[in-house]
């Protein structure tokens, strides 16, 4: 009985510094690649905060709310049904993940080059800057 | 038949010329962290354009022009002899550098973690964005 607890312990303590390994601003961040891979509009936007603001990499404002956000992405999903992007580079900093994006809207069209900044806040993503983007 | 090579020859010099431009940047990179750590002022001014802008990102203009920075970083390089810059992570594309950098200005001192995206334009550092510091 008393080895069972330990091993218990020893299992809980472990799972809780596992838990503690992932950022939780890089994990909103991968499940929004996914959402975003999926073109599953709903998980997508769940993932931002209502008062999301979208940058571009001029300093513009490229979108502002979660509703506009919705609008915008519903369209952009529904238009490309093979859009695909994977992660070349992240680096992480507490709350800010800055990816190295490659987006193809079309199978067997080029890969576009893209540097987006997220900040998270509560759990959300708050803020993007686009560092770089090909337009 | 001729426009083909041709425009073989074009697509050949843009793809070459694009790997050039990634090779170029990323050596500026690797001097900018040489000069940095060695902290050789002249060889690090060496690598900004004459008009460098550094911000905190995204538009807060810190200081502007390459004798301020000689002056900023001179005295700094001067005052901090122990000095190093470690590179955790760094993002290249054709023009810019974003950096991931731990930096400890003394050693057995606590590094602190900078955030910064270097602007690269005509293989000088234009603009300098501290993202986190």
């Amino acid at each position: 009985m008393k080895k069972l607890i330990i091993v218990l312990c020893a299992t809980v303590s472990c799972m809780m510094a596992t838990a503690q390994e992932y950022n939780k601003a890089a994990l909103v961040v991968q499940e929004q690649i996914v959402a975003y891979n999926a073109r599953n509009l709903d998980a997508f936007a769940a993932l931002y905060s209502d008062d999301i603001i979208i940058y571009k990499a001029s300093g513009e404002v490229s979108l502002q709310g979660k509703a506009q956000l919705k609008e915008l992405f519903g369209t952009f999903f529904k238009n490309n049904p093979d859009l695909y992007c994977y992660i070349e580079d992240r680096i992480v900093l507490g709350d800010t993940v800055i990816d190295h994006e490659k987006i193809q809207l079309q199978k067997g069209r080029p890969f576009m080059e893209f540097i987006a900044m997220y900040k998270v806040k509560d759990g959300k993503i708050a803020e993007v800057h686009f560092l770089k983007s090909p337009y | 038949m001729k426009k083909l090579i041709v425009l073989c020859f074009i697509l050949g010099a843009s793809v070459s010329l694009r790997a050039q431009a990634t090779t170029d940047i990323k050596i500026i990179g690797q001097q900018q962290m040489e000069a940095y750590n060695s902290r050789n002022i002249e060889a690090y001014a060496a690598l900004f354009s004459d008009d460098v802008k550094v911000y905190d990102f995204p538009q807060k203009l810190r200081y502007e022009g390459k004798d301020k920075l000689i002056a900023r970083y001179g005295k700094f390089f001067k005052d901090t002899p122990e000095l190093y810059s470690f590179i955790e992570k760094r993002i290249f594309t054709d023009n810019k550098i974003i950096d991931q950098e731990k930096v400890i200005y003394k050693k057995g001192g606590t590094p602190k973690e900078f955030v910064v995206m270097y602007v690269v334009k005509n293989n000088l550092i234009a603009e300098v964005y501290y993202i986190k510091r």
